[in-house]
């Protein structure tokens, strides 16, 4: 069975009905006749603000029953365009199910359409403005110039009052057709465009990491020439870790009052949000540094390290 | 269409992704797989952290199959697809099982609701 959910709240739970067999086989119809207007239920490149984001159609298994044999998992609709949108369609057939939570407030607040943020708002380069329309959601404060965020001690000196780092937002660069598939992570926080799709903290100092935690991955950083104190101008990186499974880094791009950040997975395009649609960066001592993002399976965070070059040679 | 055909589980930021080469009759079988699909006029690949899902390269055609949506691109040329229920996804998945750590085996299977 097909469970929608309208994506309307933050805080609160979004409204949600599992369809019934006829309002499933109309909806299998109506995106047949127009599968453009299906989206990934998270995606980078479709972000959105606060508001109506559409709706996420998802497959409810139950003992015994198949699963839907034309549809996606999981996906949205309502955030492209269409002719005949199944969006509209969709959120009419929650006037059928007594306990979906969809009140006249929200079918107005749906109808002024979808709360996209502009991409060029997630762009260092642009006044910073309410966190690219999303809140603050996370319990934990961001690291910041006022104090915020756990303690400096065993994560690296405080970047933000370095008084030299070097800066630079430039995830065009690494985007590039014929850089974006051959630097990783690692390329993007040293600022280096190697060419190396897998760099790894050491390999060019001579001592690869041995382990994929922090003590390892450090210990390759250090290898690398990166160091825990401010350097002279130099590079600012933050390291988090997948237990034993993988590394990240984060850059930071651009100095005070926003801090923005920059990353790279893996072979994707350079952004500036986090897997969650934050804009990286903050306001007056709120907002979102990398200790406080949404970082997936990338739990543990390492810390902050330096390095006194625009960049930082990597293998 | 000519050459190895070799796929990546594209799940890691710095490390290397795990890649397996299809046996000639499996290759075959994607190619079946993947011509049956649906088209699309657009789609837009995900660039999360973790799994986003399989890359396929044969010769110079880049497939890449994520959470429903197939784009194939070859030379200059980019088209998109659909992929129903994410079967496609999970015939890949199974078609390196046997080389694939077990735990990111299951750190996949969770992303395809198994």
């Amino acid at each position: 069975m097909l469970e929608v959910e309208l994506d309307i709240l933050s805080g609160m739970p979004n409204p949600t009905w599992i369809l019934s067999g006829e309002h499933e086989r109309e909806l299998v119809d109506r995106i047949a006749a127009d599968p453009a207007q299906l989206s990934p239920a998270a995606t980078a490149e479709e972000q959105f603000s606060l508001g109506y984001r559409g709706l996420l159609v998802r497959t409810v298994k139950t003992d015994g029953e198949q699963r839907s044999l034309t549809l996606p998992q999981e996906f949205r609709v309502g955030s492209r365009p269409a002719t005949e949108p199944a969006a509209e369609w969709l959120l009419g057939t929650a006037e059928s199910y007594r306990d979906s939570g969809v009140t006249d407030v929200l079918r107005e607040a749906a109808a002024e359409g979808i709360a996209r943020i502009d991409n060029l708002v997630v762009d260092p380069a642009q006044p910073a403005t309410g966190f690219g329309g999303r809140e603050q959601q996370d319990n934990e404060d961001p690291d910041t110039p006022n104090g915020g965020g756990e303690g400096v001690s065993t994560r690296g000196a405080t970047w933000w009052a370095c008084g030299s780092n070097y800066f630079s937002a430039n995830a065009d660069l690494f985007n590039r057709p014929e850089n974006v598939t051959r630097n990783n992570c690692y390329c993007f926080a040293s600022n280096h465009l190697a060419g190396v799709r897998y760099a790894l903290p050491g390999k060019r100092g001579g001592r690869p990491a041995t382990s994929i935690t922090c003590g390892g991955c450090t210990d390759g950083l250090r290898a690398d020439g990166w160091q825990d104190g401010c350097q002279t101008n130099g590079l600012t990186i933050a390291m988090v870790i997948w237990p034993n499974v993988d590394y990240h880094f984060y850059r930071l791009v651009t100095g005070g009052p926003n801090w923005w950040w920059g990353h790279k997975p893996g072979g994707t395009p350079a952004k500036y949000t986090d897997d969650c649609g934050h804009a990286i960066y903050q306001e007056n001592g709120t907002g979102y540094a990398p200790n406080n993002i949404c970082r997936g399976n990338y739990t543990n965070f390492c810390g902050y390290f330096y390095q006194n070059n625009s960049t930082a040679l990597v293998a | 269409m000519s050459g190895k055909t070799v796929v990546e589980l594209d799940i890691f930021s710095g490390r290397p992704n795990p890649t397996w080469t299809l046996p000639d009759a499996e290759a075959t079988a994607f190619r079946e797989r993947l011509d049956a699909l649906a088209g699309t006029a657009s789609g837009q690949v995900a660039n999360n952290l973790g799994y986003r899902g399989f890359v396929v390269r044969t010769g110079d055609e880049v497939v890449t199959v994520q959470r429903g949506l197939v784009r194939r691109a070859d030379g200059g040329t980019t088209t998109y697809g659909t992929d129903p229920n994410r079967d496609l996804e999970q015939w890949l998945l199974d078609s390196g099982k046997s080389s694939l750590d077990p735990d990111l085996v299951t750190t996949v299977e969770h992303e395809l609701g198994g």
